[in-house]
C-alpha cells in the first residue's frame, strides 16, 4: 500500500514538471490550455474583423467576417458569392496602418469562376477607396504608396484550383502543412465547396460524413495552426476513389462501424461485436483492423508484419518505415 | 450484419495527382486578359470585355431562332483566326449539323478555316461523357502535324435537346439528372483549366408558368421564359448569356439582344445584336437613339473606350461600393 501511494506521487511530480516545462504562461485554470470566459470575451472583442466592403453587411455581421471561424456564404447562381470571395480575399490584405489584417489569403477554387482580371478590378477598387479614407496618412507616409499596387495585392493570393472532390480533399489535408508555413494567411476561401460532392455519391451517407469530416478539419484549422498527422500522402498514389476516400475516412476515424453507427445513434441490434471473428470484441475501428484474428491473416498474407504498438499513428509510421514505402501504400490501398 | 458496402463513386480525374501548388495569380493576369476568343464584332467584344474567357464555361441560352447556333458557328470559324489560333471541336445533339449555314459564313478566300472544324454527334448524356474522355485524350497529346492546330475551343449545341428526351419528371430522374449535370460540368471545367479552353454550351428555354423560381427569367417573343435545366444546371455554369428576340407587331422586323445574365467578370448588361448573311454582329446603341445630343455622347465614348479600362471603371461602380 506504502509504495502504490509513493509511486503515484512521484508520477504526479513528474506529470507536474512536464507541465511547467510544456506551457508554464498559463496564468489560470487547471487543465493547460483552458481559458474562462473573462479571457474569451476580451480575446474576441480585441480581434479585428476582414471587412465585406459594405457597411451594412459589416454590421449584420457584426463588424465582418470574424477570424476563428467558418462562414458560409449561399445563393443561387448569380447573386454575388464569387465577388463577395474576391472582395474578401482582396480586404483581408487591406495593411495595418489603414484598418485593416495585413494577412494573405489562401482561394481555392472547384468551379472555375475566379477571373483574375475581376480581381485585379476588384484590389483597384479597394485601393482608391483606402486613398478617399485615409488622403491624409498618405500624403505623410509616402512609403505606404509602394504598398498599395494591384499587382501586390494579387500576389498575396495563393490560388488552388481544383478538379475533382479528391483533389479537393487533399488541398484540404495539405492546407495544416501549408499554413503552418505561411504564417500570414488570415483568410481561406472555398468556392463552392460541394460542387464535387454534386455528383457520383450516390451514397448520400458516405457523402456526409466525407463532408462533415472535411468541415471538421476547417474549423480545427481556422482555430490554431498546429500540425498533426499528415495526410496528405494517401493521395499521391494512383488508386480508385473507392479506397481512397476508405483510406481516408479510416484515419479519421470516420468508418461505418457499429460503434460508429452506435454513436450516430443508430440501432443497431444488441449484437455489438465483431462479425469476423468470434471473440466477444465490440466492432470498432480499432479492432477491426488490428487485433481482429481475420485482419491479420489477411495483413500476414500480403506480407505485411505488424508490430504490436496500440498506438495507431506509430504503428503506420513504423510500417510504412519497415516496407518500402510506394510497396506498402500499394498493398494498404 | 455488416451495412453494405458504399458503391464506387466513378473516377472523375485520371490525371496524375500529385501534391497540391498554388498557384500565383499575379503570374496568371498576362494570360488570362490574352487568352480571350474574339466574337468576331469589336461592339460585342467590348460588351464582352475583350470576348469570352478561356478556362471556363459559357452558357448561351436562348429560344429557338435567338441565333445561338448562329453564334457558335461563327466562333468556330473564327478561333482559328484569334490569337488562340486553334481548331474547335463541335458536339451537336441538334440533328442535323447546319453544314450549309457554316459553309457560307465562312470567307471564300479562306476555304482551310473548315479543316479547323471537328464536328462530332452526341446522341445521350452518357455519349457525352465518352466523347469528353476521348477529346481528354486528344487535348492531352496533340497530333505533331503542323497544318493541324490545337483544340481549345469546344463547343455543345446543344446541352437541353440532349436531357430533354429520355428523362422523366419522376423524383427518382431528376436526381439521376442532376447528378449528371454536374458531372458533365466538371469534365467540361476539368478540360477547359488544364487546356486552357474556351467552353461554350448552348441552352433551350422553357416557359415560366408558375412564380418566380429563383432561375434567370427574361422576356422573349412576348412571353417569360427562362434558361432550361433548372437551377441546378445554373450551377454548373460560370459565365450565362441570355439571347432573347422580340418581333414587332406589324413591320415584322426582329430585334435581338443579348444579355449578360451572370458573369464573374462582367456587370449586368444588355446589347443589340443582328444576324446578317455574313455573320452576327452588334448594334450601336447611338443607332437606335434620337437625341442627337446622346448620339454624340456615345460616339464620343466609343471613341475614347477602345480599351477594356472604360468598361471596367463602370462596372467597379457597380459592384464595389465603400468599405
Amino acid at each position: 500500500m506504502n509504495t502504490e501511494i509513493q509511486e503515484a506521487s512521484d508520477i504526479l511530480k513528474v506529470i507536474e514538471s512536464a507541465n511547467k516545462l510544456k506551457g508554464a504562461e498559463e496564468p489560470s485554470g487547471v487543465l493547460r490550455g483552458a481559458q474562462n470566459a473573462w479571457d474569451l470575451l476580451s480575446d474576441e472583442q480585441s480581434q479585428k474583423h476582414i471587412t465585406t466592403g459594405s457597411g451594412d453587411l459589416n454590421s449584420i455581421l457584426g463588424g465582418g467576417i470574424h477570424c476563428k471561424e467558418v462562414t458560409e456564404i449561399g445563393g443561387v447562381p448569380g447573386v454575388g458569392k464569387t465577388q463577395l470571395g474576391i472582395q474578401l480575399a482582396i480586404n483581408v490584405q487591406i495593411p495595418v496602418e489603414y484598418g485593416g489584417l495585413g494577412g494573405k489569403a489562401v482561394y481555392i477554387d472547384t468551379e472555375g469562376s475566379f477571373m483574375v482580371e475581376r480581381v485585379y478590378q476588384i484590389a483597384e477598387g479597394c485601393i482608391s477607396d483606402i486613398m478617399e479614407y485615409f488622403p491624409y496618412r498618405h500624403d505623410k507616409a509616402s512609403s505606404g504608396r509602394e504598398h498599395l499596387q494591384p499587382e501586390r495585392f494579387l500576389a498575396d493570393i495563393y490560388y488552388f484550383r481544383v478538379c475533382s472532390y479528391t483533389e479537393q480533399i487533399a488541398v484540404i489535408n495539405y492546407l495544416e502543412k501549408f499554413l503552418g508555413e505561411h504564417k500570414d494567411v488570415r483568410i481561406i476561401i472555398i468556392d463552392s465547396v460541394t460542387f464535387h460532392f454534386r455528383q457520383d455519391f450516390d451514397d448520400l451517407a458516405l457523402r456526409t460524413r466525407v463532408l462533415s469530416g472535411l468541415s471538421l478539419k476547417l474549423m480545427k484549422l481556422s482555430k490554431t495552426y498546429n500540425v498533426a498527422l499528415s495526410l496528405s500522402w494517401i493521395w499521391r498514389y494512383r488508386c480508385s476513389n473507392k479506397l481512397e476516400v476508405f483510406v481516408w475516412l479510416f484515419f479519421n476515424d470516420r468508418l461505418n462501424t457499429k460503434d460508429m453507427q452506435e454513436r450516430r445513434n443508430i440501432f443497431v441490434g444488441d449484437d455489438r461485436f465483431c462479425v469476423l471473428c468470434n471473440i466477444s470484441a465490440s466492432e470498432d475501428h480499432d479492432h477491426l483492423f488490428w487485433p481482429c484474428p481475420f485482419r491479420r491473416s489477411c495483413w500476414s498474407s500480403i506480407g505485411i508484419q505488424l508490430g504490436s504498438h496500440s498506438d495507431l499513428n506509430t504503428l503506420i509510421s513504423g510500417v510504412k518505415d519497415t516496407a518500402s514505402a510506394g510497396l506498402f501504400s500499394e498493398k494498404l490501398l | 450484419m455488416r451495412p453494405p458496402a458504399p458503391k464506387p463513386p466513378l473516377a472523375t480525374s485520371t490525371y496524375n495527382q500529385q501534391e497540391p501548388r498554388p498557384e500565383k495569380p499575379l503570374l496568371l493576369l498576362a494570360s488570362s486578359r490574352a487568352a480571350k476568343l474574339s466574337l468576331g464584332c469589336p461592339l460585342l467584344d467590348r460588351f464582352l470585355s475583350g470576348g469570352l474567357p478561356a478556362a471556363s464555361v459559357t452558357e448561351i441560352a436562348g429560344e429557338s431562332a435567338a441565333g445561338k447556333t448562329q453564334l457558335c458557328l461563327q466562333l468556330a470559324l473564327l478561333a482559328p483566326l484569334s490569337p488562340l489560333s486553334s481548331s474547335s471541336l463541335f458536339l451537336y445533339s441538334d440533328l442535323p449539323f447546319p453544314l450549309r449555314r457554316l459553309r457560307l459564313l465562312a470567307p471564300k478566300s479562306r476555304p482551310d478555316l473548315l479543316d479547323h472544324v471537328l464536328v462530332a454527334a452526341v446522341h445521350s448524356p452518357s455519349d457525352l461523357l465518352s466523347l469528353l474522355s476521348r477529346a481528354q485524350h486528344h487535348l492531352a497529346h496533340p497530333s505533331r502535324s503542323p497544318n493541324r492546330l490545337p483544340i481549345r475551343l469546344i463547343l455543345l449545341d446543344s446541352i437541353a435537346s440532349l436531357f430533354r428526351s429520355d428523362f422523366d419528371a419522376s423524383p427518382a430522374d431528376l436526381k439521376r439528372r442532376s447528378g449528371l449535370f454536374f458531372k458533365i460540368s466538371a469534365k467540361l471545367k476539368e478540360l477547359a483549366y488544364r487546356h486552357q479552353c474556351v467552353v461554350v454550351v448552348t441552352n433551350q428555354v422553357v416557359d415560366v408558368v408558375e412564380g418566380n423560381t429563383g432561375n434567370t427569367v427574361a422576356w422573349s417573343s412576348g412571353r417569360q421564359v427562362s434558361p432550361a435545366l433548372g437551377l441546378a444546371w445554373a450551377n454548373c455554369v460560370n459565365t450565362r448569356l441570355f439571347l432573347t428576340r422580340e418581333v414587332d407587331g406589324n413591320g415584322g422586323s426582329v430585334k435581338r439582344h443579348m444579355k449578360v445574365v451572370f458573369a464573374p467578370h462582367l456587370p449586368e448588361r444588355t446589347c443589340e445584336f443582328v444576324i446578317r448573311r455574313t455573320g452576327v454582329f452588334g448594334v450601336e446603341p447611338a443607332q437606335r437613339s434620337n437625341n442627337s445630343s446622346e448620339v454624340k455622347a456615345h460616339g464620343y465614348y466609343l471613341e475614347s473606350d477602345r480599351t477594356r479600362k472604360g468598361g471596367s471603371n463602370q462596372h467597379k461602380q457597380c459592384t464595389h461600393t465603400s468599405i
